[in-house]
């Protein structure tokens, strides 16, 4: 799985909207600060697998939603 | 062709372990510093400027990691976390070490000045009393100026830091829901 995140990951940002959460309420949910969840939205930080799936877990998505990216060619 | 393709995934696990050894390395010498400094100290009787090298790369190594944590935005991130778990907030808990490293230091030096200089009862108080007093004039201030207000400018700095590295949503999006 490519988890190396370049570009904005528009699709954390939809699921966190879908859920009416602030990036610092679900930051909080998850337990990070308030900038993490900032910074992966713009693709700025490469969260870990484990912080993935805490982020996955908190807004019921699974991985290939949340994080996939098609590789380049 | 994929096959010549140089990958840019690095051994995270390899680079995660080296810099938790770094980082034990960093705590070693900090042990080794103060090791160090007691046994100019006790051992060998020097005095003060004998440990300027150990205080340097002390204040240095502590100097840099606030440099660096508020420039790479990180020094905001570990104050909202504590605040959020705890019952009281870092700037609260600064003011009070700062309050309480103050009367220590200020208790010691009216202790040491009362039992090494004076002579008699009467002189002891005196002693005590003056040294502790203008020990606490000097070091509570001291204290509160670096933790404190140190801490607030530091936060503030670093609060413009990553504004700056947040703004580069297009989205708008800071602590917006939508």
């Amino acid at each position: 799985m490519n988890l190396v995140m370049t570009m904005k990951n528009i699709k954390l940002k939809m699921a966190r909207v879908e859920h009416d959460l602030s990036q610092a309420e679900l930051a909080e949910r998850v337990g990070v600060s308030r900038q993490t969840i900032g910074l992966i939205e713009l693709g700025k930080y490469n969260p870990t697998l484990n912080l993935c799936l805490t982020i996955c877990h908190t807004l019921g998505k699974t991985l290939d939603e949340l994080f996939w990216e098609e590789p380049e060619s | 062709m994929v096959f010549f393709k140089k990958s840019v995934i690095q051994d995270e696990r390899v680079f995660n372990i080296k810099n938790k050894i770094y980082a034990e390395i960093y705590m070693l010498v900090i042990v080794i510093c103060g090791i160090s400094a007691l046994v100019k100290h006790y051992v060998y009787d020097l005095n003060i400027e004998h440990m300027f090298t150990e205080f340097i790369i002390l204040i240095a190594g502590a100097i840099y990691y606030m440099f660096r944590s508020v420039m790479l935005g990180v020094f905001s991130a570990e104050v909202e976390l504590h605040d959020r778990k705890s019952k009281r907030s870092m700037q609260q808990k600064n003011l009070i070490y700062s309050i309480a490293f103050g009367i220590g230091i200020a208790l010691f030096m009216g202790i040491n000045s009362a039992v090494r200089y004076a002579e008699g009862p009467g002189q002891s108080m005196e002693y005590f009393f003056i040294t502790a007093f203008a020990s606490l004039m000097f070091y509570l201030p001291f204290f509160v100026i670096i933790l404190v207000v140190g801490n607030g400018i530091a936060k503030r700095k670093c609060d413009k830091v990553m504004s700056k590295m947040l703004d580069d949503d297009e989205f708008g999006d800071d602590d917006e829901k939508h």
